[in-house]
């Protein structure tokens, strides 16, 4: 079968990125850099060409790899090619799978000769201490740990490919910065300290020693498979992500199914680690989940469009009840908060109907969750209202520099000036610090936190309609 | 799915389209036919929207409102399936630099849904078709900027679209690229393909436009048929003679008795314009009885309107609409 007309995208970028130049250069200098170390190694070489075969898998294949994945979109974006592209037969998911992997093809080279080295480095040293490679790979989890590495890539690789969509898609015709490609480096640095033993070996083990990585999920004592699994899992989701993109800058209607569906994957499995069964306990799982998707509601109001283009288009999609068009349209941010709100209320009937904790922890956490809600909806609507505004351009940096200002200044500054009233003018901002509401005074703040957000409410609501009205 | 427009139906249909910009309407309730294989011409100031008409077309820019039809096909409702049979040359196109001209035109095949065995055959057309067959193993990047033109669009022809919308192909171009240009577009337009170009530069689209719409600030002015010159009811002739003869209304009768309506005079330049029935005899019959009537002419020629001049009509014609 002709590889080309199976996926023309991979096969494109197969062209662009193989020479046989480039072919005989990425081994070469592998193999340079590995009989370097082995040189400059006193003792335990193995040990030190495993270390450098895993750190250069690292840099090659999921920070030069991530870089390549993005750009591979990021020059489409930039070059003009991009609208061919949308023009074109391939569906979606060839054209996913097609830059996924073939953007980063050449990075993939070098970290599959990188792989290589680690297995048959590892099973040297094992052979050395008198055990088969085979064996080796199995009992010690190498297998494992390379397809973590692996994962772990295509997981980057994936993320940095949906930051430059997410961006374009918010602000159609802007070159994408690399911007969200440092967003990335961090996340791997978090991710890191998910699975600290995967980014680095310094024991003559190979992967041995992840093998002792547990974890208690819904109170059951997790093996090391559970983080590959979890791994395997959010890689699936990430690249079901990127499809979702792809298929709407194909001009594919997409279903609103797949967002709450990975909140509800995301939830569950992040509030495994809350553990234990008493009444408290549920409450705190919804809480944590709650808590979970409100953040997700933060950062898909950042990075979706909620621009004038895009209101007018759902609502007049809403006028001719468009039932497709509307699910198309609907955005995440909008999901995950009707999920968190149902969270939130489910958490608060935990609080009504099961009195089973101490009273003041219940009564605490009703006014947390009362108070997270109102401002939500208060930060929500405030920085909806700004990208209504009139040739609004820059309402997202608006925003956030005014959030910052609420957040970090006022209270600040309320502290020092205002005591005792400060204490209240803080309260106004105290979730933000994910502290909950104590005092009496609290109760005022929770007032508070309710009449903003119904005025920011009330603000955004006379901005649409203003702008909206009459609209044909 | 089958699509295909009937037999008596346009090619394209757009109605009543409006697309927004924040604070900025840049289609204003747009709506016009254009029949199969015609050439038309869009036109307009900076700014007027022909950009984002041709990307709403194109399904690449959903309007707010209102429904494009080509081909029978509401192209908002399956946009993917409009795609296939058309193809859109953006003004700021792209090319794949480090790709040589025929990997270019063979991956735009195979991205059309183009099998094996069509694929290259249709790239050898799309070349041939814009004359760049001696460059096929040049690298995109090296080509000129004539021939990197010709290079976008034989991709966009490659999958021989049905409908094809250009926008300001010659921008950039040199005289003698526009001229090959010309004459793509000739050969295009004779194998049945249905043409939107959108142009600065007028004088070149005269040669094989055979309507013209005219756009400002989002709306549609005009839409003008511009016949072929045989078509035409009556034709135009520009005389200048060595004097006007002192006596115009008698002048201008005697034009009359003869089938020619004087239309324009200037009285420093000795030039008239007359109009008439549109064939050689009556002008060449015109001219000898000037010469019989001892008429000294120093120039007769037949005088066109060109596309500028359609386009300048349009705009004034409006402008005097909204004064009134």
């Amino acid at each position: 079968m002709n590889p080309f007309t199976q996926n023309p995208e991979f096969h494109r970028n197969l062209w662009l990125e193989f020479s046989p130049q480039r072919l005989i250069i990425m081994p070469a200098v592998i193999l340079l850099a590995l009989f370097a170390v082995g040189t400059v190694a006193d003792k335990n070489t193995l040990d030190a060409i495993l270390l450098l075969s895993i750190t250069g898998f690292g840099v090659l294949t999921i920070i030069w790899g991530c870089l390549k994945a993005s750009n591979t979109l990021r020059d489409e974006l930039s070059d003009g090619t991009w609208d061919n592209q949308r023009m074109s037969s391939l569906t979606p998911w060839q054209m996913t799978w097609g830059k996924l992997l073939g953007g980063p093809i050449y990075a993939w080279y070098g970290g599959g000769i990188l792989l290589l080295v680690i297995f048959l480095a590892s099973g040297l040293a094992e052979q050395i201490t008198g055990s088969g490679i085979l064996e080796h790979f199995f009992a010690h989890g190498l297998l494992r740990g390379m397809i973590s590495l692996t994962l772990l890539a295509l997981l980057m690789q994936a993320i940095g490919m949906m930051l430059v969509l997410t961006r374009w898609q918010r602000q159609p015709g802007k070159k994408p910065s690399r911007v969200g490609v440092i967003g990335l480096l961090i996340l791997l640095w978090v991710l890191g300290s998910i699975f600290p033993r995967l980014a680095a070996r310094s024991q003559s083990n190979g992967f041995g020693s992840v093998s002792n990585i547990t974890s208690d999920w819904y109170g059951i004592r997790m093996g090391e498979d559970f983080m590959l699994v979890s791994l395997f899992a959010l890689t699936a989701w990430a690249v079901i992500g990127l499809w979702q993109l792809m298929r709407r800058e194909l001009q594919n209607r997409n279903h609103p199914w797949w967002w709450p569906a990975f909140l509800l994957f995301w939830i569950v499995w992040s509030a495994g680690f809350v553990g234990k069964t008493e009444v408290s306990a549920w409450f705190k799982f919804f809480c944590v989940c709650a808590a979970l998707i409100w953040v997700s509601v933060y950062v898909l109001i950042a990075s979706e469009r909620k621009d004038y283009a895009f209101w007018i288009r759902f609502v007049a999609a809403w006028r001719r009840r468009d039932g497709v068009l509307l699910q198309h349209l609907l955005p995440n941010w909008l999901i995950s908060f009707a999920m968190a709100l149902v969270l939130s209320l489910a958490a608060l009937s935990l609080i009504l109907f099961m009195r089973g904790g101490s009273p003041e922890f219940f009564s605490r956490g009703a006014l947390f969750l009362i108070s997270l809600l109102a401002f939500v909806l208060r930060d929500a609507a405030w920085i909806l209202w700004l990208n209504l505004a009139p040739g609004a351009r820059r309402a997202d940096g608006a925003a956030i520099v005014s959030l910052a200002v609420a957040y970090c200044l006022l209270p600040l500054i309320s502290t020092r000036v205002f005591l005792p009233a400060g204490g209240f003018l803080r309260g106004l901002f105290d979730v933000s610090h994910g502290r909950m509401p104590e005092s009496e005074i609290d109760l005022g703040a929770l007032m508070a936190h309710i009449a903003l957000a119904a005025v920011t409410l009330w603000l955004f609501y006379f901005r649409f309609r203003k702008t909206f009205a009459g609209k044909t | 799915m089958s699509f295909g427009a009937a037999n008596d139906a346009p090619m394209i249909r757009v109605q009543q389209v409006v697309y927004d910009y924040p604070g900025h309407r840049a289609l204003d309730d747009v709506s016009f036919d254009l029949p199969a294989a015609s050439v038309t011409a869009l036109v307009g100031p900076n700014g007027a929207g022909k950009t984002t008409l041709l990307r709403s077309m194109a399904a690449l820019e959903e309007p707010m409102y209102g429904r494009i039809i080509m081909n029978a096909l509401d192209i908002w409702e399956h946009p993917r399936l409009a795609h296939r049979f058309m193809g859109y040359l953006p003004d700021h196109f792209g090319l794949y630099q480090e790709l040589s001209a025929w990997r270019c035109l063979l991956y735009a095949a195979y991205a059309r849904g183009l099998d094996a065995s069509a694929a290259e055959a249709a790239a050898q057309w799309a070349a041939g078709q814009v004359g760049l067959l001696p460059q096929l193993e040049t690298q995109a990047g090296a080509l000129s900027r004539g021939q990197r033109q010709r290079l976008a669009l034989a991709q966009t022809i490659v999958h021989k679209p049905m409908v094809l919308l250009l926008d300001e192909p010659a921008s950039g171009l040199d005289p003698e690229a526009r001229a090959d240009l010309s004459r793509l577009m000739k050969s295009l337009a004779a194998t049945g393909m249905t043409l939107l170009i959108s142009s600065h530069i007028l004088a070149e689209l005269d040669d094989y436009c055979t309507a013209m719409l005219v756009l400002e600030k989002g709306k549609l002015l005009a839409h003008r048929q511009l016949n072929a010159p045989e078509a035409r009811q009556t034709r135009t002739l520009r005389l200048r003679l060595a004097a006007l003869p002192s006596n115009g209304d008698e002048f201008s009768g005697w034009m009359e008795k003869l089938g020619w309506r004087i239309v324009e005079t200037d009285r420093q330049a000795a030039v008239l314009l007359v109009e008439g029935e549109n064939s050689a005899n009556a002008q060449t019959r015109l001219l000898r009885e000037l010469l019989a009537a001892s008429h000294e002419v120093l120039e007769y020629a037949e005088y066109t309107r060109n596309l500028q001049d359609a386009y300048l009509d349009s705009l004034q014609d409006n402008r005097d609409k909204n004064r009134k």
